[in-house]
Parts: C-alpha cells; structure tokens; sequence
C-alpha cells in the first residue's frame, strides 16, 4: 500500500471511528414497504423556511385559489389604509431582510399575504394552463407557526408563548410545485413565469427588485452566524443542553453544513422524534423542551441578533435606493385580503 | 450522475407487498423482517461508519443506512440471493450518499453559503493530515470518491467494487487510478 493509500486507510477510519456502536438507532420498518421512512432533519426545515423568501421570489410559488375580495382595487387614500400600506411595507421587508426572529414572524405575515394575491392574480391562469391548484386556506396565524425558522431565526417569544419550537410545515404552506410530478414542473415554471408576468405583474415586479437583495442579506446573516462572536457561545449553549439532560453526544453535534449553534439541540430532538412511537408523545416533548431551548439559546440569540440588526441598518444604508424601491412597489401592490 | 448497481435484484417478484394478505405471506414478511433485523445487527455499524465516512454527518448517515434497509425491506422477495443482501445494501448506502450530498449542495447553493465547518468533536478525533484527505476526498467526484473509500477503507477486491457499483472491473481500476492522481495532487497543493 502507497503512503497515499495508507493515508486514506487511516483517515476513513479516523471518521468511522466516530460512530460508535452506541450511535446506531434500532430499525424502523413500520410502513417501511409503502413509503420511505420520515427524516429525522424535519426540524431542520425550518432552515430552508429561512430561504422561503428567496426560493418563493425564485419561482418556487404556492399558490391555491381561495377566493379574495377586492379583486385589482387601487389602495383608496384614507389614513387607516395608510397604516396598512406601511404595515405591509414593514413587514415585507421583514420577509426579505429579516434579522431577529421577531421579524422573520412578521414577515410571514407578509408572505401569507402575498400567497393570497397570487392565489387570486394567477390561479386562473395557471387553471387555463392545466394546473388547477389546490385550495390555499391556511389560516394566517397557522402558516405563520408553522414556517418558523427556529434554526437560524429563532423567535423565542414565539417558541414560550406557544410551546412548540418547529411544528412540521411541509403540509400546511401549501407548496404546491413539490406535489407536481417531476416531469411537469419544467412546464409548470414556465405557467408561473408568463401568468406571473401577465397576471401579477406587481408581484413580479416586486420579485425582480427583493429576490436578488434578499439572496445577498441571506449570505450575510450566515456569515454573522457562522462568525467567531457567535460561535464562541456555542459552548454555552452545548453546556446547558447537557445539563438540562441532553445527552452530551447530542449537545455537542455540530449539525449539517456548518451551522453548529443549536445543532446539538435540533439533533435531540429529532432523535426524540424519531423514538416516539404515538403522534402524542412528539407535543409532549416540545411542551418538555421548548423552555429548554428558549432558557439555552438565548444568550446566542441576543448577540446574533445584535450584530444582525447593526449589520441590517447599514444594509439598508447601503442600499437604501433598493430599498425604497420595494417599499414603493409593496405599496402600490393591489389591496388584498388580510 | 448514474446510480450504483441493483447488486443482486432479480426480477421474480414485486417487492415485500407481495407476501402480504395471506397467512403464508405473513410468516413470510416476518421472516423477511427476522432476516433484515439480523443483517441490520451485523452490518449496521459498518455501513453506518461508511456513509459517515462518504457524508461527515453522522445523523444523516443514519438516515442513509435506515432508508437503505427499508429498501431492502420493500425489494426482500426480489432478492435473488440473499448473499446479495450485504452488496445491495452498500449499493443502496452509496446512492443515499449520493443524494444526500446533492440535497446539501442543492440547500447550500440557496442562500445559505457557507463554510463546511467539522463538528468539535470531529476536530478532536481527526488530525489535521487526515482531515485534509476527507476533504480532498469529497472533492472528488463520486465514483471516484466511493472507489477509493471502498477500496482503501473497506479493503475490497476490484471484482466487488465493481459489483456494488455496478461498472466493471477494469473501470474500477482506472477510475481508482484517476482518483489516486487527483487526490494526490490536491493534496500536494494544499501542502
């Protein structure tokens, strides 16, 4: 065996060696012949919801038809709608730019309001196309607790106040595109971009201008938290899941791509649910280890969410014309449904 | 990107869902599900520590290795021998590798970017030498990269690689050479 060879012998087995007997999970084969079974990472969904807003301008439309009313009404002048304009307007660019949890939440508000304006824009043309979509009748506060980001913008006051910390979302933001068969999608994202552009070209508009700015922000706030201000609290973190009881080789994972803050906790918990056997015992878990996690994270929480806020002010500095433009264009996006 | 090879599949029956139904085909699944228990006993740990090996994460190795037992579960009747199951099974982790590593560069490429960064533990166990090979190794494209885990880490013949994945031998052994190459050129820029 070459030096080269030999290299690769002991490196592989370095990494082996850190999967332990102890680390191998009994097998599941319940349902195993109709379906693969559930990933563990569903927790970790909530990360690519942090994306949703990029990927959702990107193309990734869901779109329902439940009916709106008001259908391609002008914003009338009075002060009340005035505090709706700007209402939306924040929260839209919460949705684009969100820097502490609190906004991530309210800028749900603004993605649950911008479905319900496709649903109306382009649900008949994507109808006409051959893509009649299912009904989009989520109610706001449901879609808004279940697309929660807790891994990269944890809100805690949202986690105390309802005892969860990353209900399941796959099903309820009515993501249509994902139960297109892999075969259609090409011409369902073409539907999307010529009704999008025929139908809602307000929207559209407001895509062009956020998507590529909100891809940028995106980038920064990973840069913040994989930066070594954030990352020196991780051992806080790690300490006081173990002592709360979380088992030290959970507490100490250092998660998928890079993102090891509360990877640790995100790892326990999926090892409980992947160990529950009644729908009922996944609630009573997140009642048990919700305050946990809220009590471990939120020293991390505040010093990212400083340095995010410090880092968004000079963002929105920086690209202050931009972000005129999209308050503008929030502004004049027809009235809708909240 | 093609997939391994169905290492062992025969087409004589469709899947596990055939024995269901009957009594006989109850005591059939059991015994399939007897069967796969006692492989997972013996072969968890060792494809379990592969896929680790292929994906640096261990919670989605284990994913990798569940899955892959399950589609051992689903495909049980079709198996033509079951001293196929151990090949099929490794074929199957690799293929979860494969997918598994085009979801991370899939997410990483939205939005997210950032750097790879090993786990503290994993920084503790794995010296610096041998943590710059990992990462060249994942470098490499996959067949590249699974020849050389199977051949230098799990110590296989040419003739079983090529059997789990689904090429043939002399491929194997050029691709290993390929592989050898351009591992030992990364690594010798990266000194």
């Amino acid at each position: 065996m070459s030096s080269l060879e030999s290299l690769i012998h002991s490196a592989a087995e370095a990494a082996a060696a850190e999967i332990g007997p102890a680390d191998i999970p009994p097998l599941r084969l319940t349902g195993a012949d109709t379906a693969t079974p559930r990933s563990r990472h569903w927790w970790l969904t909530p990360l690519a919801a942090a994306a949703s807003v990029a990927a959702v301008l990107a193309g990734l439309i869901f779109v329902g038809h439940a009916p709106v009313t008001g259908h391609g009404g002008a914003w009338p002048g009075s002060a009340a709608l005035s505090r709706a304009q700007a209402r939306l307007a924040k929260q839209a660019l919460d949705s684009y730019f969100p820097a502490t949890g609190a906004q991530y939440t309210a800028g749900l508000a603004f993605l649950w309001t911008r479905q319900k304006i496709l649903t109306r824009d382009i649900g008949p043309c994507l109808a006409t196309a051959g893509f009649q979509q299912p009904p989009f009748s989520v109610p706001k506060r449901k879609f808004i607790l279940h697309s929660a980001a807790s891994s990269q913008f944890p809100d805690l006051a949202q986690r105390l106040r309802t005892g969860v910390i990353a209900p399941r979302s796959g099903d309820i933001t009515g993501d249509y595109a994902r139960a297109i068969p892999k075969a259609q999608r090409g011409s369902y994202a073409s539907a999307v971009r010529r009704c999008l552009i025929r139908d809602a070209r307000p929207i559209w508009r407001l895509d062009k201008v956020a998507a590529p700015l909100a891809a940028i922000w995106l980038k920064k706030v990973g840069a913040i938290q994989s930066s070594p201000p954030v990352l020196t609290m991780r051992p806080g973190v790690v300490n006081c899941l173990e002592a709360a009881g979380v088992p030290a080789r959970y507490a100490k994972q250092g998660g998928v791509g890079g993102r090891p803050l509360f990877a640790g906790f995100f790892a326990w918990m999926s090892r409980l649910d992947h160990a529950s056997s009644a729908p009922g015992q996944i609630a009573h878990d997140q009642r048990i280890w919700t305050p946990v996690f809220v009590t471990c994270a939120r020293p991390a929480v505040a010093t990212m969410e400083r340095l995010q806020l410090t880092e968004r002010s000079a963002f929105f500095r920086q690209h202050a014309r931009q972000i005129r433009a999209i308050r503008r264009l929030v502004i004049d996006l027809p009235r809708h449904q909240t | 990107m093609s997939s391994v090879g169905s290492a062992g599949l025969s087409e004589r029956s469709a899947g596990v869902g055939a024995f269901t139904g009957t009594a006989a085909g109850t005591s059939l699944a059991m015994r399939a599900e007897n069967q796969i228990t006692a492989l997972y006993r013996a072969h968890a740990l060792g494809l379990t520590r592969l896929a680790h090996v292929m994906l640096s994460d261990a919670g989605a190795a284990e994913d990798v290795v569940q899955e892959a037992f399950c589609g051992l579960y689903r495909n049980w009747a079709r198996l033509a021998d079951p001293a196929a199951a151990l090949p099929y099974l490794r074929a199957s982790v690799l293929n979860g590798c494969r997918s598994a590593i085009r979801r991370r560069r899939l997410r990483a490429s939205k939005a997210i970017h950032e750097p790879a960064a090993a786990s503290a533990e994993s920084v503790a166990l794995t010296g610096e030498e041998q943590r710059s090979v990992l990462v060249a190794l994942r470098k490499l494209p996959a067949r590249q990269r699974e020849v050389l885990v199977l051949r230098f880490y799990l110590h296989e013949s040419y003739d079983e690689i090529a059997r789990v994945m689904g090429i043939r031998p002399s491929t194997v052994r050029s691709t290993s050479h390929r592989a050898l190459a351009a591992l030992g050129r990364m690594l010798g820029e990266g000194r």
